[in-house]
């Protein structure tokens, strides 16, 4: 008795502890995994759609994941779930400032992945109204400047970030 | 006996910061009905625009920019369509929501009208008339920032009647599914048709409301100042938009549907000063921007 007892105890600290650590699930098409807590750093990978991941730690609304081999950052805007106990808050100028969403949250969207209007819906709908031009929308969303590129951009034009107090 | 001292000392090990392992349980069972609580949230019946997740806004925001690409064509030019796309998604990144669903992407459709459009999830529409009227990259900077805005804000789903929403979330229940029936699925487009109708008539027909207008003036500027952008661009773009406006407003299309340009301008000027943002015009910017506009 006192053995199974002590084996329960275990078990549930192992499971509490997995709680600590905290689960994030990718609530966006994809997030892109980069090699710096911000967005001009190089991409490391793309993680897809529902891909759940474990939360090493954030920092300014960033969360350190582990996808493939390799390990980066990702921002907490294109995640649900826990954030990870013990958020560091990094010095310096962030692009992000406090009113930024941090750590993940939307507990729902999680529990909302694929449902309601969705892909099914959205073909039903064109059925429906052959006229519509997704054509052109599909067009549009390969509309996409690499981070590089906006670096760049940023840099020659002068662009320095600024804090802007609510 | 061996082993239960080696398992005593790993629960030593992993309690011993917090406390006794009794009370690790008690802690454990908690958070349990913590989350069981969570779960209970998330079946409850969904109420308003609020709660649609961000892959609904993104099919929501799919089809308005579908009904807009087919009353408008898409102006074919590379390289102007990459510099509005470029200044168009640094500028997000300094937003509330530097990310949506699949992203903030932009197009220039072809029309004389004054007109901007943003549809939700982030499809944003500026109309060659528009385009027309702008002087600088500072400018273009608040006009895409101003539109932005109106995503963040998630203006363009605050126009879904509740009663299209309603609907929608009775049909949806409180199930996770992947494939609806085939009359749950006709009735979820019915009503999905119904949410598209009514975001489109506020964002074409319509328009924002004034408060909405000026709620988004005011985040443009936060957002291009926090960029590094000039924050006097959205005021000198709605003194040329006040000009215009000044003798015949016909062309101006939406834009003559939002506060009168000079009241805008008046408290983007405001805040601008309430707040002592500076900033200054950049050759380098206004090199970049003539060499695709002028």
């Amino acid at each position: 008795m006192k053995r199974t007892y002590t084996a329960l105890v275990i078990l549930l600290m192992a499971a509490a502890l997995a709680w600590a650590a905290g689960k994030v699930t990718v609530i966006h098409k994809k997030a892109s995994l980069r090699a710096d807590k911000q967005f001009f750093a190089p991409t490391l990978a793309e993680i897809p759609y529902q891909e759940s991941l474990e939360a090493l730690e954030t920092q300014n609304g960033w969360i350190k994941v582990s996808y493939a081999g390799k390990t980066g950052w990702i921002h907490s805007s294109a995640v649900s779930g826990a954030a990870p106990s013990g958020e560091k808050k990094g010095g310096g100028l962030s692009i992000f400032g406090d009113d930024e969403k941090k750590g993940a949250v939307a507990q729902e969207d999680v529990a909302l992945a694929g449902k309601g209007f969705n892909e099914q819906v959205e073909k039903q709908y064109k059925q429906k109204n052959p006229n519509m031009n997704f054509a052109a929308v599909d067009e549009m969303e390969k509309i996409t400047i690499p981070g590089d590129k906006l670096a760049a951009f940023v840099k020659q034009g002068g662009l320095e970030a600024r804090e802007y107090a609510n | 006996m061996r082993i239960n001292l080696a398992l005593a000392a790993l629960i030593l090990a992993f309690a011993a910061p917090r406390a006794h392992a009794l009370d690790m349980g008690d802690a454990l069972l908690k958070a349990w009905e913590k989350k069981d609580a969570i779960v209970k949230t998330t079946k409850a019946l969904r109420k308003g625009f609020q709660e649609l997740s961000d892959e609904e806004e993104y099919y929501i925001g799919r089809a308005v920019a579908a009904r807009i690409l087919t009353d408008y064509k898409t102006v074919a030019d590379p390289a102007r369509t990459e510099y509005l796309n470029t200044v168009g998604q640094t500028l997000a990144l300094y937003s509330t929501r530097p990310a949506t669903f699949a992203g903030y992407h932009f197009r220039i459709i072809a029309s004389a009208e004054v007109n901007a459009f943003a549809a939700p999830g982030g499809f944003i529409f500026v109309t060659t008339g528009l385009l027309a009227q702008v002087k600088s990259e500072d400018q273009l900077a608040a006009v895409l920032a101003h539109e932005i805005a109106h995503v963040t804000l998630k203006h363009g789903l605050g126009a879904i009647k509740s009663a299209n929403l309603t609907q929608a979330f009775t049909i949806l229940g409180t199930e996770a599914v992947k494939e609806y029936s085939s009359a749950d699925l006709s009735a979820l487009t019915t009503a999905f048709e119904g949410v598209i109708n009514d975001v489109v008539n506020q964002l074409v027909v319509n328009g924002y409301s004034r408060t909405q207008e000026y709620d988004a003036d005011q985040e443009a500027v936060r957002i291009a100042y926090k960029a590094g952008y000039n924050p006097s661009g959205l005021a000198e773009f709605l003194g040329s938009l006040a000009a215009l406006t000044s003798g015949d407003s016909k062309g101006l299309g939406f834009y003559k549907t939002h506060p009168p340009a000079n009241e805008r301008k008046g408290k983007v000027e405001s805040l601008i000063a309430k707040k002592k943002l500076e900033g200054a015009p950049s050759q380098a910017r206004d090199a970049r921007f003539q060499a695709r506009f002028m």
